[in-house]
């Protein structure tokens, strides 16, 4: 195939440029600037909103307005603009902003090498809008790649606790092995793939979805590739048995970028697995299809029940994120099983995972907050009467927390409620009962933290973010999950 | 509009109180709110057409076409009196928790007024979406409300109800999703519209678990067993009701319960008609077990208020009883007896709260002879025993008679079952009410400087005791009400329809007076 470079291809990649070009600010003005770096911290964050911003505004002028209906293709097919490359790039930009902030006067992350962390975060994020736009499982596995790699660094510069290189290697060397396996499998499918078109290489997403649907019943090769590839991206999703390693390195990672790797990271992945989803090979084999299921169960079962032992705040939702997972898994099915380039049902995912998002924010930012006062975990007794000194804050948290059990009437009720109808939809009956029963499990040490805020009383002091910005984030998220449910129209 | 404002004036008033500057103004201003609000349900009351089935005060608009959900409120015969019932019991609960709750006092009465609303809400939605939401809203400031103001188990109370409740209720949410898109594959829009769904048959194999429509019954039925609570799903009410603060007893069991049998007869019966009549036998076994084996767990009850909640679990069994008689009877004796026990059960509540804030203990072996000691509460305390053991002249005797001739109707082994259960209640009531106030005095009481009832004592019960003689002696003023309603449900049970109120049409029907019932 002759590559192939227009003009317009650059323009399509430009929000992709601006974020790489926003991230070389700070360092050029760490190198530039002679000044004191902590004094820089402020404006290295400043740059670094502002350039996601940017971005942000740039994806929605071009792909929401301009190219909004149709199908851009880029350097030679290997990258693809679609409604769902907008939609899912727009979530991963957003959550980003919502997530840079809490950088900012945590005691793990330090002020001088603050400039650093900046540069790492927005590529990781560039690597992300790769990934999500990526028409071809190489360009897929780079942005992954790139992503993962930014995330590996910025998780081992964290110098404070002694978990945080335990963490740091956990995930990097897991994280490696799961990158290889996903790469073994992508060569899997390929080799089988260049059997049935004479020699010639399929790479993209388009050729490939016309013959994955006959492959898959016919070639092994192509049946353990596909696995393969799961296998990968069920190590980034945390689905069972992979997820192991999601507690500890949660744990050790310093929580900002907890918040930035349980958000922005995993939705990321999650939409790029939905992609490769979209090979619509699931209705033609069963043993696929029937495996995937299994997961699903067994993931909100592990997430779950794992929870309900722990007493530290960060293994909770650590914990909590694997049991959505889970949720997350059934709407993926759903999704395999229709079928299609674009199906309905990626609407109700990308609101589901815009929900999770929103509310994990929430908790995450909340333990960001708390975590100035205690040097180690936040344990769960911490929390013990927290209505009566700091309202706002509890109130905050709890909308987020309901929302991540998703009792009515918050927005996490509605999204469940949507991604579980389009499960429905395609069948999947035993498996949304099983994970409406799951949901109930859950609900108990989402409770937990509520009981502890405004059942108990305690003396001891709790400090309160001093960065209003942040506190406002927090707020704003906890009002969204109330009111969520109402504004819903507007956000469909 | 009328309905939108009983629904989110409520959430309103919960706002301003939440902001309210002085703790002092807090309890007034909280009476004048639900002053207010009853003062609309009686509005409602006076404009409401007792001459059709139809669904009156309707409101309708779309809220999230994509999903299927309508904001669509109504009313008909069937939630009226449990919306009056309601909106009647709120002013008396915030008199009377005047002494009861003294900390955190504004975040009491915010909560009272997001439940007041969610409890209306799930009354007069007509969309099943809308009515699940606020369905499981009701459990949050409830487990609140038990939790913050409770008593020494308030965290396991809590817990349990919240859990238990909600474990019933996906199964509910489950049912709901299956039945939309069932729907959607007849008419091919997606649509939670109660009214619609009436309309959709639903595949039904006699005999056969696995049919559809069972499952989906099924499914309904497991939420509102545990909200009603029936016998093998009841054991969350009384840690509940005993941890619970009088106010949040009188609301759960006044109103709250009726939640889950009004489900039944909104929801689960004339959705699923087929089904329902088929399972009959297990409700009505299941409300037999529940009336004997309430009533003999309260006799061995120590705890006043342990009694009270377990004479609940009896009384709940009667009407699932009078639903599942499937006539008009039974139904009538059935929707009648919600009333009732609100007022009674709710009543009971209130005095074993003021007994109790006097003594500070709930032990029956520690009281004896108090009607010497407090004449004017034992009247009280004894009218409204009266009620609850359906004694011939007070409510409770209507509608337990309504039921247990409706049952005798349908299926006389169960009437005949149940009827034992009016001599137990005689039995464990009349027992408790020996102990307490009759017999020597009991001379730890006396160490108390016991005061008999306050004014604010006497605004509470006098409503409710006057409710219990009127309910009593002229139930055909209420009952007329839910008259056609009730029918309608029995005589259409296979093809249930409701129909939109239509002033025009139903203005020539006047001729058809009302009939009085009794």
């Amino acid at each position: 195939m002759q590559p192939s470079v227009k003009f317009i291809d650059f323009l399509l990649v430009l929000p992709m440029i601006t974020l790489f070009v926003f991230s070389l600010l700070p360092i050029a003005l760490k190198v530039f600037v002679r000044s004191n770096e902590e004094a820089k911290a402020d404006v290295n964050v400043g740059i670094s909103v502002f350039g996601v911003f940017i971005s942000l505004i740039l994806m929605i002028l071009f792909h929401g307005r301009v190219f909004a209906d149709g199908v851009f293709f880029a350097f030679s097919q290997s990258l693809v603009f679609d409604k769902f490359t907008f939609l899912s790039s727009v979530l991963c930009l957003v959550l980003s902003i919502l997530a840079l902030p809490f950088l900012l006067n945590h005691p793990s992350i330090r002020k001088s090498q603050l400039s650093e962390y900046v540069f790492l975060y927005l590529n990781s994020l560039l690597g992300m809008m790769i990934m999500l736009a990526s028409n071809d499982l190489i360009m897929t596995f780079i942005g992954l790649e790139l992503m993962s790699l930014c995330l590996y660094m910025m998780i081992t510069m964290n110098h404070e606790t002694h978990h945080s290189k335990e963490s740091a290697i956990k995930y990097f060397v897991l994280g490696s092995m799961a990158s290889a396996i996903l790469l073994f499998g992508i060569s899997f499918i390929y080799g089988s793939a260049v059997m049935i078109s004479n020699g010639q290489i399929i790479t993209n997403y388009s050729t490939l979805v016309e013959v994955a649907a006959q492959l898959i019943s016919t070639d092994r090769v192509f049946l353990i590739g596909y696995a393969l590839v799961l296998i990968g991206f069920g190590f980034k999703i945390s689905m069972f048995p992979f997820h192991t390693w999601v507690p500890d390195v949660y744990q050790g990672a310093a929580t900002p970028l907890t918040l930035y790797m349980a958000t922005a990271v995993k939705i990321a992945s999650i939409l790029a697995l939905a992609r490769f989803l979209m090979l619509d090979v699931l209705n033609d084999s069963f043993a696929l299809s029937s495996t995937l299921q299994w997961i699903a169960v067994l993931t909100m079962l592990i997430g779950n029940m794992g929870a309900l032992a722990q007493t530290s705040m960060k293994r909770i939702f650590a914990y909590s994120s694997v049991a959505h997972s889970g949720y997350i898994l059934v709407g993926l099915i759903a999704l395999a099983l229709e079928g299609g380039p674009f199906t309905a049902n990626i609407e109700s995912l990308v609101l589901y995972l815009l929900g999770y998002g929103l509310f994990s924010v929430g908790t995450f930012g909340f333990l960001s907050f708390l975590e100035k006062a205690f040097d180690d975990d936040i344990h769960l007794e911490s929390l013990k009467g927290l209505f009566y000194r700091s309202p706002w804050t509890a109130l905050g948290l709890t909308f987020c927390l309901l929302g991540l059990a998703g009792i009515p009437p918050t927005l996490g009720f509605f999204t469940k409620f949507y991604i579980f109808s389009t499960a429905m939809g395609e069948g999947l009956y035993w498996l949304v009962t099983w994970a409406l029963i799951n949901s109930v499990i859950g609900v108990y040490y989402y409770l937990k933290p509520i009981v502890l805020m405004f059942f108990y009383q305690s003396e001891q002091e709790i400090y309160i973010a001093d960065n209003q910005f942040q506190k406002m984030i927090f707020l704003v998220v906890g009002f969204l999950s109330l009111v969520g449910g109402i504004l819903l129209p507007v956000i469909l | 509009m009328l309905l939108s404002a009983l629904i989110f004036l409520p959430l309103i008033f919960a706002v301003v109180i939440a902001f309210c500057p002085k703790d002092k103004i807090v309890q007034p201003l909280a009476l004048i709110f639900s002053g207010l609000l009853f003062v609309l349900s009686m509005l409602m009351l006076f404009n409401f057409d007792p001459n059709t089935a139809a669904i009156q005060f309707t409101e309708k608009a779309d809220w999230i076409p994509q999903l299927g959900i309508k904001y669509f409120v109504g009313i008909d015969g069937i939630s009226l009196w449990l919306v009056i019932l309601s909106n009647f019991l709120l002013p008396l609960v915030i008199i009377g928790s005047a002494k009861s709750v003294t900390t955190k006092i504004r975040s009491f009465y915010s909560a009272l007024f997001i439940l007041q609303s969610s409890m209306v809400g799930s009354f007069l939605a007509l969309d099943l979406i809308l009515f699940y939401i606020f369905f499981e809203s009701s459990l949050i400031p409830m487990a609140m409300m038990i939790g913050i103001w409770g008593g020494d188990k308030k965290i396991y109370a809590s817990f349990k109800f919240f859990i238990y409740t909600m474990l019933g209720s996906v199964f509910m949410l489950a049912s709901i999703i299956c039945l939309m898109l069932l729907n959607k594959t007849v008419t091919g829009t997606l649509s939670s519209d109660v009214l619609e769904l009436y309309k959709m048959d639903i595949a039904f194999i006699d005999g056969r678990l696995f049919s559809t429509q069972t499952l989906l019954f099924l499914g309904f039925a497991i939420a509102f067993a545990i909200k009603v609570p029936m016998f093998p799903v009841h054991t969350w009410l009384p840690d509940a009701h005993v941890q619970a603060p009088t106010p949040g007893s009188v609301i759960l069991a006044g109103v709250m319960l009726k939640m889950g049998t009004y489900g039944f007869m909104r929801f689960a019966i004339p959705l699923f008609p087929e089904a329902s009549t088929h399972l009959s036998w297990v409700f009505s076994f299941l409300a037999v077990i529940g009336i004997i084996y309430g009533a003999l767990v309260a006799m061995v009850q120590t705890d006043i208020k342990k009694l009270v909640a377990y004479s609940s679990v009896s009384h709940m069994g009667y009407i699932i009883l009078g639903l599942f008689a499937f006539n008009e009877i039974g139904m009538t004796g059935g929707l009648y007896q919600m009333l009732n026990h609100g007022l009674s059960t709710g009543a009971l509540f209130f005095l074993v709260g003021m007994i109790y804030d006097r003594t500070h203990t709930r032990e029956i072996s520690a009281y004896g002879g108090l009607a010497k000691i407090l004449p004017l509460y034992s009247i009280f305390f004894l009218v409204v025993t009266f009620s609850s053991i359906a004694v011939p002249l007070t409510n409770g005797f209507v509608g337990e008679f309504y039921i247990l001739m409706g049952t005798f109707l349908s299926n006389p082994v169960w009437g005949a079952l149940a009827v034992t259960g009016v001599i137990l209640g005689a039995t464990y009531m009349l027992w408790m009410v020996k102990k307490v106030f009759f017999g020597e005095e009991n001379l730890g009481l006396l160490e108390h400087k016991l005061l008999d009832l306050k004014k604010s004592e006497y605004m509470v019960l006098v409503p409710i005791v006057i409710m219990i003689f009127w309910m009593g002696l002229f139930p055909g003023h209420f009952l007329q009400y839910s008259q056609k309603s009730i029918s309608n449900l029995t005589e259409n049970l296979t093809n249930y329809e409701l129909t939109l109120y239509n002033q025009n049409n139903d203005s020539n029907e006047l001729i058809s007076q009302k009939q009085n019932n009794f």
